[in-house]
């Protein structure tokens, strides 16, 4: 009970830290690293819909890393494919929802 | 012993395995293969920051990676496949976000550019804004 309480206090102090983008905030474009925040925290809080939404290529990238970090201490067979292949799909994502931003959100 | 068995194999003709059996024996890994990997994944992550420091990244990797190839292909046999594989992997990586990033970057110039002789009036609003930080 305390633990889950002072996972709140925490989730609530990352929400209220937030810092804004120096973009967003001064010339009303976004980055393409805008809502990765927001998608962190609400991943946080176990809400993965949320998350994905705010932004998506979160998970995969989080995904990653734990898996570059993986491939490094055992060392697997194909892990080197399954890299590449991660890495272009975040890619992919990333560019995608940049370009939906600036076309479908940008004020 | 005929000449056609490669060159770790022993009297058998079979490869020889190391203690953890997966690996062939002796084989250490391409200099800098790790780092390269790392850099290269990274560089991408590191998207929200004007594109710089995925530039700088990716560069760094892709001159490691220069070096740790021109090493590997002066002896092949001598350093591990999956070193190898990292290493390609991790090239790629960097060859990608330095694409990437240089394109971002190229973006955020030219928007500036835009903003600048569209909007002059309007930007020194902004500068008044920043000028408000500095205390």
């Amino acid at each position: 009970m305390i633990l889950l309480t002072i996972w709140g206090d925490f989730i609530g102090w990352l929400e209220r830290n937030q810092g804004a983008c120096i973009y967003k905030k001064y010339f009303g474009i976004e980055c393409p690293g805008c809502g990765m925040q927001t998608s962190f925290i609400e991943l946080l809080k176990g809400n993965l819909k949320e998350s994905i939404i705010a932004y998506p290529a979160l998970f995969p990238m989080i995904f990653m890393f734990s898996y570059l970090i993986a491939h490094l201490i055992f060392k697997f067979e194909k892990g080197y494919l399954v890299l590449k292949i991660s890495f272009i799909f975040t890619v992919v994502i990333i560019v995608f929802n940049f370009i939906f931003k600036l076309l479908y959100n940008g004020h | 012993m005929d000449t056609n068995t490669p060159p770790n194999a022993n009297q058998f003709g079979q490869q020889n395995y190391g203690p953890t059996g997966n690996m062939p024996y002796m084989l250490e890994p391409v200099p800098n293969s790790t780092a390269v990997l790392v850099l290269g994944i990274i560089s991408i992550a590191t998207c929200w920051c004007y594109g710089i420091v995925g530039v700088i990244l990716s560069i760094i990797a892709l001159v490691m990676s220069g070096s740790a190839r021109k090493a590997y292909n002066a002896s092949p046999g001598k350093y591990s496949p999956g070193s190898y594989n990292n290493l390609k992997a991790g090239r790629i990586c960097a060859i990608i976000g330095l694409s990437l990033s240089v394109l971002y970057m190229i973006f955020i110039i030219l928007y500036f550019f835009a903003l600048f002789t569209v909007l002059s009036p309007g930007m020194m609003d902004v500068f008044d804004n920043f000028n408000s930080f500095s205390y």
